[in-house]
């Protein structure tokens, strides 16, 4: 891989301090309250043994009531063992007389939490319950508690180097200005560009005088003395040195709003059935289940079905306005959720707000795709991804805390105040759209579903990459893993942890994955895409074959790790493939109306991969309905590096994509 | 404008403070989970007895509304449990059958509660107010079907001085991150400046021909410093009206 240069050495170096840091920092405020947890759990733990205690003395000391020797009295050890049954966690339960045993059910412990409860009218005998709490019972409470925390950690590093791309945008684009003086001047193209405010000043103006001093001796020629600009060096921005430098300034101002309003949609995430189900129905006559999963489904639809028309509509009023319009409409989604008195009132709120949410991550991926050309879209899809993932990561965890605290309805509350303070992050930072090339794409809206569709490779490369890779993912990950633990006997806690640690992976991975793309394509002007995708796909295959090892939730492990690496290996170029599949279509529909028939039918496989999986494990059971979606998505990987492997992508495309 | 390093100071101050608070609001959202957790399983342990006797007598076929052992049961448990404040075992309809306070007997549980005690859950916990909280969990006959709720209530006295407890230890933990790691960030913030500016400031001596190009941005000072001099050179050529 090609060397880091100095740069981005020194971005790396800064990130690294920080996040070094911020971790540290949050470990040591996990470490000292964890002391406080251990503190609190013991005696709850040992609080409840005593309440059982105090149960088990009423009910002997009816034999007292009717004077019956306490050494002679008859079932006590049933008596213990059905109250062991209920409580698992009471590893021993006597009956003493005067310390010593008269009774006893389940194995000797270490003695060290123990709740006793005297016999009422055996106090003369000085007879007494005692109930030993099982050491391993309170250990598997703090590992819980141990994991929970962890999570807690990570989620506060996510949002606090979300907070830190914010904050340093300034000194990071001090760097950024640098590269790009120095890159424009070692292409020869002496044009003036924006100077660096805080870091390297000085660096900057030397570069600037040397640049004017060139400039001004350039002018002072006589006009027909001049050298004429060509391959050697140019006065005028040609190759885009300002343009590069732009991107990564509207991608950095559009990062925190849209980390905000997905974090206002996912912090519902966790309790929205729930809440669901606790509203009136009214007139609907529907079961409990259905009602939950309601406000889910007709997000997602609403969601699925918008893509095509607002890909178009975006491009027409401008990514700024859209990201605006999304955003307004989000706030107020949220806060009339946080205030919804019927079933029917939350739905048509959830509507608006997956219209929100479609709309924001339109202009979103549109500004992507407007501020990048084929050599950095996959690394721009890449951080996209990213910014999804960590919102995905963050949201259901601290969402499911907040409710605790605050309520549902507070908590949709503050989803309303992170989306007003996404509104006014865009309102302040996101540029103006610069005004369209050209007239916008005629017939956007109206019919590009066929007219994409037409393109056969596009065709392919849903139906062999992006519908096989979210059935997989959904099916899986989402669905059969969740169940599968819980079967193994493990808790819906350990499958949250798993959820996590694959969009954990991908936020670490998928930029990596991203930038490894980007230097292979500047390595001999190759195409790497469709590799990467095909290989991604395989491993995605091979994740579902891995549940074949016998190692219960390793095995299960072993699967998110392999999807893990898989998706984020293909979920970028899959992404970007597009644009180079459709030029013509973007070229007549817009890339909007292109990339929404995609995200399209990419959310088909989402709805696929449920309905795909619960079918399979009615018919096939657990086991097999893994591997039955793992050598499914094998084939589609082998299909796709037959299709786009030996030809790779058509001709080379132009560096700036059409908007 | 602010200088650079005070700049980097309250770089380090957001970054690790918004780190620190968040850690600790979770903590404080995660404890009082926990906390509220084991202590609604202790409820429920009382509930849960409270039913199996009334579940007992109901499959001997008494008649939910005469079950005689039920009254000394839940007198009984209420004061062996000091945070206990009352115990009702209702019908289907919220209708008290059963109360450790006599006076109830009779009287419905609130309207308000009534979704919540009967949800098809196994069990029900919620607060109607600051100083209080319910568990409820169902009663069922023979046939499964629900004759019954027992539903307990009891202080949050002792929740709310181990939140008061746990709240102080946090903010001194928080506290003490934030400040120790603010300053440690800013340090570290600051001598990372220091060495990039030393080669910015020898790369700015390059670039005016004072000192030589430093190493570690030899690469991208070369490239420009080649084009520098080329173009000199043509702009020089041009002006003595040689050609190129």
């Amino acid at each position: 891989m090609k060397r880091m240069g100095f740069f981005h050495r020194q971005m790396a170096r800064a990130m690294a301090a920080i996040l070094v840091v911020v971790m540290a920092a949050i470990a040591a405020t996990v470490a000292l309250a964890y002391r406080s947890f251990e503190e609190s759990v013991g005696p709850q733990v040992l609080a409840k043994a005593s309440t059982a205690g105090r149960s088990l003395a009423d009910t002997l000391a009816l034999a007292a009531k009717h004077e019956l020797p306490v050494d002679r009295l008859v079932g006590v050890e049933d008596l213990f063992g059905e109250a062991q049954k209920r409580y698992p966690e009471f590893a021993r339960i006597e009956l003493l007389q005067a310390g010593k045993p008269l009774y006893a059910k389940g194995v000797e412990g270490d003695g060290t939490l123990v709740a006793r409860a005297p016999i009422a009218g055996y106090e003369k005998e000085r007879a007494e319950v005692a109930i030993a709490v099982d050491p391993a019972f309170v250990r598997r409470i703090f590992q819980e508690m141990t994991l929970d925390l962890l999570v807690v950690a990570v989620v506060a590093l996510f949002v606090s180097l979300e907070l830190l791309y914010f904050l340093a945008a300034g000194i990071l684009a001090d760097l950024g200005r640098l590269r790009a003086q120095l890159a424009a001047f070692g292409r020869g193209a002496f044009v003036p560009l924006p100077r660096p405010a805080w870091l390297g000043v000085g660096l900057g103006e030397a570069l600037e005088r040397r640049r004017a001093a060139i400039a001004q001796r350039h002018e002072a020629l006589p006009p027909d003395a001049r050298p004429s600009p060509g391959a050697d060096f140019t006065f005028t921005d040609t190759r885009g040195a300002r343009g590069t430098n732009d991107a990564a300034f509207v991608m950095g101002a559009m990062r925190t709003p849209f980390f905000l309003l997905l974090l206002a949609d996912d912090l519902s995430r966790a309790f929205l059935p729930v809440f669901a189900a606790s509203l009136p129905a009214g007139g609907l006559a529907l079961s409990p289940n259905l009602v939950a999963s309601l406000p889910v489904v007709v997000f997602m639809v609403v969601v699925a079905l918008s893509q095509p028309v607002l890909g178009g509509w975006s491009e027409r009023i401008g990514r700024r306005r859209s990201f605006l319009a999304g955003a307004g409409i989000a706030l107020v989604a949220h806060a009339l959720s946080a205030q919804s008195s019927s079933l029917v009132e939350l739905l048509a709120w959830r509507s608006a707000g997956g219209a929100a949410w479609a709309i924001a991550f339109v202009a979103a991926q549109g500004y992507i795709l407007d501020h990048t050309d084929s050599r950095t879209r996959t690394a721009g899809l890449a951080a996209f991804v990213g910014i999804i993932m960590v919102s995905l990561i963050c949201g259901p965890s601290i969402g499911g805390l907040l409710a605790d605290g605050f309520g549902h309805r507070g908590t949709l509350a503050l989803g309303a105040a992170l989306a007003a303070l996404g509104f006014f992050l865009a309102w302040r930072r996101l540029p103006a759209d610069e005004a369209p090339a050209g007239p916008a794409p005629a017939g956007a809206a109206k019919g590009s579903l066929a007219a994409v569709l037409a393109n056969r490779r596009f065709v392919a490369l849903l139906l062999l990459a992006a519908v096989p890779a979210k059935v997989i993912l959904i099916g899986t990950c989402y669905y059969l893993i969740p169940l599968y633990i819980v079967e193994l006997g493990s808790t819906a806690a350990m499958a949250g942890r798993l959820i996590m640690l694959y969009s954990v992976m991908m936020v670490i991975l998928v930029p990596w994955m991203a930038g490894w793309v980007m230097a292979r394509r500047a390595l001999a002007d190759a195409r790497p895409e469709p590799a990467f995708v095909a290989a991604g796909l395989a491993l995605s295959g091979l994740a579902g074959l891995a549940m074949l090892l016998p190692f219960g939730v390793f095995s299960a492990l072993a699967l998110v790790l392999l999807l893990g690496i898989g998706q984020s290996l293909s979920i970028s170029p899959q992404a970007a493939m597009v644009a180079e599949v459709c030029q013509r279509e973007i070229a007549t529909l817009g890339q909007g109306a292109v990339y929404g028939v995609y995200r399209l039918v990419e959310r088909l496989g989402n709805a696929a991969g449920p309905l795909l999986a619960a079918i399979l494990l009615e018919t096939i059971g657990f086991r097999h309905s893994f591997v039955a979606l793992g050598a499914g998505v094998l084939v589609c990987a082998l299909l796709f590096a037959a299709v786009f492997l030996p030809r790779g992508v058509p001709a080379r495309v132009a560096t700036q994509a059409a908007p | 404008m602010p200088s650079l390093p005070r700049r980097l100071f309250w770089l380090a101050f957001w970054v690790v403070g918004f780190a620190v608070g968040m850690t600790g609001l979770l903590l404080y959202f995660k404890y009082q989970s926990v906390f509220t957790g084991l202590q609604r399983d202790r409820i429920l342990l009382v509930a849960r007895e409270i039913d199996e006797i009334a579940e007992r007598d109901l499959s001997l076929g008494q008649d939910f509304w005469s079950i005689d052992t039920l009254p000394e049961v839940i007198e009984r448990r209420r004061t062996a449990e000091s945070f206990l404040q009352a115990i009702d075992v209702a019908g289907p309809d919220g209708r008290i059958a059963y109360a450790s306070d006599m006076s109830r007997m009779g009287s419905s549980l609130p309207p308000e509660w009534m979704p919540l005690v009967t949800t098809a859950a196994p069990l029900a916990a919620f607060s109607p107010s600051r100083d209080e909280a319910v568990v409820s969990s169902p009663i069922r006959n023979s046939f499964g079907q629900v004759a019954g709720y027992t539903v307990v209530r009891y202080g949050r006295a002792l929740e709310h001085e181990a939140m008061a407890r746990f709240t102080r230890e946090i903010v001194f933990a928080c506290g003490v991150s934030w400040a120790g790691f603010t300053a440690l960030l800013f340090a570290l913030l600051m001598a990372m400046r220091r060495q990039i500016e030393a080669v910015f400031r020898q790369a700015a001596d390059a670039v005016d021909g004072k000192a030589a190009v430093p190493e570690s941005l030899a690469q991208e000072i070369g490239r420009a410093e080649g084009q520098f001099a080329q173009a000199e050179r043509f702009l020089a050529a041009a002006a003595d009206g040689s050609p190129r």
